[in-house]
């Protein structure tokens, strides 16, 4: 993945969008229905989807047991909702015609890295080749969720805010403490996977979109990268789309988790446009693997450290003060399900990965739990 | 003795023992047939059990079969697990709800065996081969073999939508081909008036005796997946001997072999969704079990199999993959299956032998004089499809992508 000199590449102007909609993209998992390990179908679905003529933003992904879909722009809650639901629906529906499962959940319990099969697109071939193995480790399954900003400036402000409230994001999506047929202790195991990535982490600390793209100049004049789309970070910019993406989340298991998700960043969001409760700071990252690390490996009962003040409390208690700040946002963005749904969380303290967790002391069986994960998913 | 045939290692054994030893005979026919196995699936890339049957067939053609320290019975009960679990395996892999939520499939089924008996039937007639004897071996040809198909993809592991759909089909057909000729031998019958109702009363009696001692059979491993390890030697004794069990007692009442462990898995499989999974063959055991099935296959065959059946059986072979082909393209679209896959699914469907040799001997036995028409037809073009079949099926899976490597 290298350019020659005379073609480094520019970052390109901030697109324009409507400050605060959101888009929210689902990584999801094709398994089979006899042992339920992933299968390679994501061609066969979308063969399958052409010809009924369904509308709608379903992509192939690296491997070809991972399919993608995404909403349009939505304005809230109830359209992510809503879409999400029709594009679930008429995937769910080609999945039984082929006999294959669907399900939600940030890594497969048991699949093996090494049997994975890249997609066959040249975008893939090269990644894949690049990396090596990591690719084929890279079958985890992420859900992303864009914010409209009003220019790059606010929205390199707004990234940085948001960071602080990663760990929420991470516990409360968190849905995949299995990997390779054991039990890994964490809540949230795929972001290991992501870590491997020497391009991963965090965005420099840069508040305006000209010190971004001389950033981005000087990146690029190394021949490291060369697009946005070569950053593994938390957070990123989208300057074609004018968002800012949030990725650390795992797929929920259930799309009323992920478009309750969407809905609290969202929240989140204008909370720190309009109230501007705080300013990012540089030192804010002092804190920020500890925090991200907890989220992974405790979930919602792992501990946060508050940036500003120094200040150890539990995850859920922080959410919690976090809801309480919310109300008005909430309502302005017709939320309040949403952040009922995440108050309800944050108390019991239970996630998707306690679930899971749950049903396979239950069973014993991982190829049964992920059975259950596709009756979950729809 | 006739030692031309031999390779030269066999031969040199067989001259230090001076009377060929059945036991020795036996080791060594382990040993080669495991080393061919080995030696075609390493360096030619083809099914193992095309070496397996190749070991078979330089056995029953050089005349050492008969040697074979395993007398009939034995070999009865070394084929009849083999089987038995190779039938059990493919009826575990029949998810029924799957037909039911693509009906499309259940077309393609009746289509590719439909048109499989039609074609093969009006080739024969066209032949010159008596009408009766052309239905029968219509109706024979119809079943792709379940013990090839559970052996290569096994094999080479392979997943996706053909390797599914090859399980659906190839279980299904076995199913229509028993039943169609157990209906047919009552149909016959009919011309008869005294004999009609009894002949409508056996074909009752073969196919509810059927599901009965699948239902038992599929009762009694329910209960030992949940008692036991079937990967462990307890279980797979128990489970081993359960299935030699349930052939004794298809044998003692008179029913066909191959339907009971067939709907057997089938029945596991529905009556409980819950993932329910074991290693392939259950095991190293059930995996010598079934590379001496081959083996033992391939030594039923004499050199002369290959060409009694002459260009008829061809003919046979080759209306029999074309009316496939045909079968599954008809309704690959509507099925949600692409062109290449569309391909490989009619071919993999190819293998014949297990059940239509079954079918057949039953039928020379029920009806001497038609059968004497069929027999060397049909016995070469199993022999063969006995060596094309699987490499034609892995290498169709292998064309779709679906190998796992």
């Amino acid at each position: 993945m290298t350019v020659t000199p005379e073609a480094v590449p520019a970052l390109g102007d901030f697109a324009q969008s409507r400050p605060l909609t959101l888009g929210v993209e689902l990584e999801l998992q094709i398994v089979n229905t006899h042992d339920y390990d992933l299968a390679p179908c994501a061609g066969d679905l979308l063969r399958v989807l052409k010809q009924q003529g369904v509308e709608g933003d379903i992509k192939p992904e690296i491997t070809a047991s991972m399919i993608e879909i995404a909403t349009g722009i939505c304005t809230g809650h109830g359209q992510v909702l809503a879409e999400l639901g029709g594009l679930r629906d008429a995937l769910q529906a080609a999945a039984r015609k082929l006999n294959v499962g669907l399900c939600g959940g940030g890594t497969h319990a048991y699949q093996h890295w090494s049997e994975r099969r890249i997609f066959d697109t040249p975008r893939f071939h090269q990644i894949s080749e690049l990396y090596g193995y990591l690719a084929k480790q890279f079958t985890v399954f992420g859900q992303h969720v864009h914010i409209g900003c009003p220019g790059p400036d606010e929205a390199l402000v707004l990234l940085h805010g948001l960071s602080r409230y990663i760990p929420h994001f991470i516990a409360l999506s968190a849905s995949s403490p299995f990997v390779q047929g054991h039990d890994t202790g964490f809540q949230s195991a795929r972001l290991n996977s992501v870590f491997a990535f020497p391009l991963s982490g965090r965005a420099p600390f840069v508040l305006t979109w000209e010190e971004f793209s001389a950033f981005f100049a000087k990146m690029a004049r190394t021949r490291v990268v060369t697009s946005m789309k070569d950053f593994y970070w938390d957070i990123r910019p989208k300057p074609e789309y004018g968002t800012i993406e949030v990725r650390v989340m795992d797929t929920p298991l259930s799309i009323e988790r992920a478009a309750m998700l969407a809905a609290y960043i969202q929240c989140v969001a204008r909370y720190l446009m309009i109230e501007k409760p705080f300013r990012p700071a540089e030192d804010d990252y002092l804190v920020y693997t500890f925090n991200r690390f907890q989220a992974c490996r405790f979930g919602l009962e792992g501990t946060f450290v508050d940036p500003k003040s120094g200040e150890h409390r539990t995850l859920r208690d922080d959410i919690l003060a976090t809801l309480a700040a919310l109300e008005n946002h909430a309502m302005e963005l017709k939320a309040e399900q949403a952040c009922r749904e995440v108050r309800q969380m944050a108390e019991t303290g239970e996630n998707d990965a306690t679930w899971l967790r749950r049903v396979f002391d239950g069973c014993g069986q991982q190829p049964e739990m992920v059975r259950q994960q596709c009756l979950r998913w729809g | 003795m006739n030692g031309a045939f031999l390779p030269p290692l066999l031969a040199d054994a067989l001259a230090w023992t001076e009377v060929p030893d059945p036991v020795i005979l036996f080791a060594l026919t382990l040993v080669f047939a495991g080393l061919a196995g080995e030696f075609v699936f390493r360096w030619l890339r083809l099914p193992r059990i095309t070496g397996y049957a190749l070991v078979g067939i330089l056995m029953g053609t050089s005349g050492l079969a008969e040697d074979n320290p395993l007398d009939s019975s034995a070999q009865r009960i070394v084929t009849d697990i083999a089987l038995g679990i190779l039938l059990f395996e493919l009826g575990n892999r029949v998810r029924l709800g799957w037909l039911w939520a693509n009906p499309w499939l259940l077309a393609t089924s009746l289509a590719e065996a439909g048109l499989t008996a039609l074609a093969v039937q009006a080739g024969l007639v066209w032949l010159g081969v008596p009408p009766q004897a052309a239905v029968a071996a219509g109706l024979i040809a119809m079943s792709t073999s379940p013990a090839v198909v559970m052996q290569v993809t096994a094999e080479i592991r392979s997943q996706g939508q053909v390797t599914e759909r090859l399980y659906v089909l190839t279980a299904l057909n076995a199913i229509y081909a028993v039943l169609a000729m157990q209906f047919l031998s009552g149909w016959w019958a009919l011309d008869t008036p005294q004999e009609s109702t009894r002949a409508l009363l056996t074909t009752l009696y073969l196919i509810s005796g059927s599901v009965l001692m699948a239902a038992l059979l599929a009762w009694a491993v329910h209960r030992l997946t949940r008692a036991l390890d079937l990967s462990e030697e307890p279980g797979a004794a128990i489970l081993f001997g359960l299935l030699l069990l349930v052939f004794a007692m298809l044998h003692l009442f008179g029913l066909p072999a191959v339907l009971a462990p067939l709907l057997a898995g089938i029945l596991l499989k529905n009556a409980d969704p819950r993932p329910r999974l074991w290693p392939r063959h259950f095991g190293t055991a059930g995996g010598v079990l079934v590379l001496l099935l081959f083996v033992l296959g391939g030594a039923s065959l004499r050199w002369q199999d290959f060409f009694a059946g002459g260009l008829t059986a061809l003919g046979v072979v080759l209306v029999r993959l074309a009316a496939k082909l045909i079968g599954v393209a008809l309704f690959a679209r509507p099925s949600g299956l692409g062109l290449r896959q569309c391909l490989a699914l009619g071919v993999a469907l190819s293998p014949f032998s297990a059940v239509a040799l079954a079918l057949a001997l039953d039928f020379r036995v029920s009806h001497p004089d038609l059968g004497a028409h069929l027999a060397p037809i049909l016995l070469t073009a199993m022999a063969v499809m006995e060596l094309v079949g699987p490499i034609a099926t892995q290498w169709s899976l292998r064309l779709a992508g679906e190998e796992r490597r």
